[in-house]
């Protein structure tokens, strides 16, 4: 019973709207994320990763014919 | 005569090195000494929501940094069990090291140099910073170059190690 207690307690506070930080300026944060500069952010994040990832790749099949012994 | 191929070693530790490097960056420049944030120079944190939204940002690219370090981990799992990659400290060290350096140039010089999203520290000397960071990740790709290209001399794979202990 007490178990059940301490679950219920736990979940309404989990559900509860004070568990969203900044619950007033939350529709002001999704529009200055989701805004007409998100897929330019997006592909700005996303670029050092690309070319790093081209680096990785062609250093994955490289060698090959340098290090055959 | 068997074939050797450090590409795997190499791919693997140079992910896991941009990964880790990229978490240095992530965890100690924007978030302990909160120098910059992804979108620090479009867009300052100087208020609750804007500092928000870098953080959402910040939180992408850790995102990313992760997927570098786990693409890392399971390559370099996957180089473990062949039989004809060379299981080698020094082109594992120096690769780990060239990837974190990797990551300063390639970051540097897109974000800080060519895009200017935002500075290493953004104020009076923040050319200093910026080239520093560049020339501490050309630091680590030189150190790390050269471990790499020392470990050419190892030839034993992870098998062979296993049997001869």
């Amino acid at each position: 019973m007490r178990r059940l207690d301490a679950l219920t307690l736990h979940g309404s506070l989990l559900t509860s709207s004070t568990v969203f930080a900044c619950e007033t300026c939350r529709p002001a944060v999704e529009a200055g994320i989701f805004n007409e500069h998100f897929w330019g952010r997006l592909a700005i994040t996303v670029l050092p990763f690309a070319v790093i990832l081209c680096v990785a790749t062609r250093l994955h099949f490289m060698g090959r014919g340098e290090d055959e012994r | 005569m068997s074939q050797m191929h450090r590409g795997p070693l190499l791919c693997a530790s140079v992910l896991l090195g941009v990964g880790l490097g990229g978490f240095v960056d992530g965890i100690l420049l924007h978030q302990i000494l909160q120098w910059h944030n992804m979108l620090s120079s479009h867009l300052p944190p100087d208020t609750l929501v804007n500092a928000k939204v870098n953080m959402f940002w910040d939180g992408l690219f850790h995102a990313f940094t992760w997927l570098a370090t786990f693409s890392g981990l399971l390559l370099l799992w996957r180089a473990g069990q062949r039989t004809d990659v060379p299981w080698s400290t020094r082109t594992f060290v120096g690769s780990l090291l060239g990837g974190w350096g990797l990551f300063n140039v390639v970051e540097g010089l897109i974000d800080h140099q060519l895009l200017g999203v935002h500075h290493v520290r953004t104020g009076p000397g923040q050319l200093a910073w910026d080239l520093g960071f560049l020339a501490f990740g050309l630091g680590l790709l030189l150190v790390g170059g050269g471990l790499v290209r020392a470990g050419r001399a190892d030839v034993t794979p992870r098998g062979a190690l296993a049997k001869r202990n």
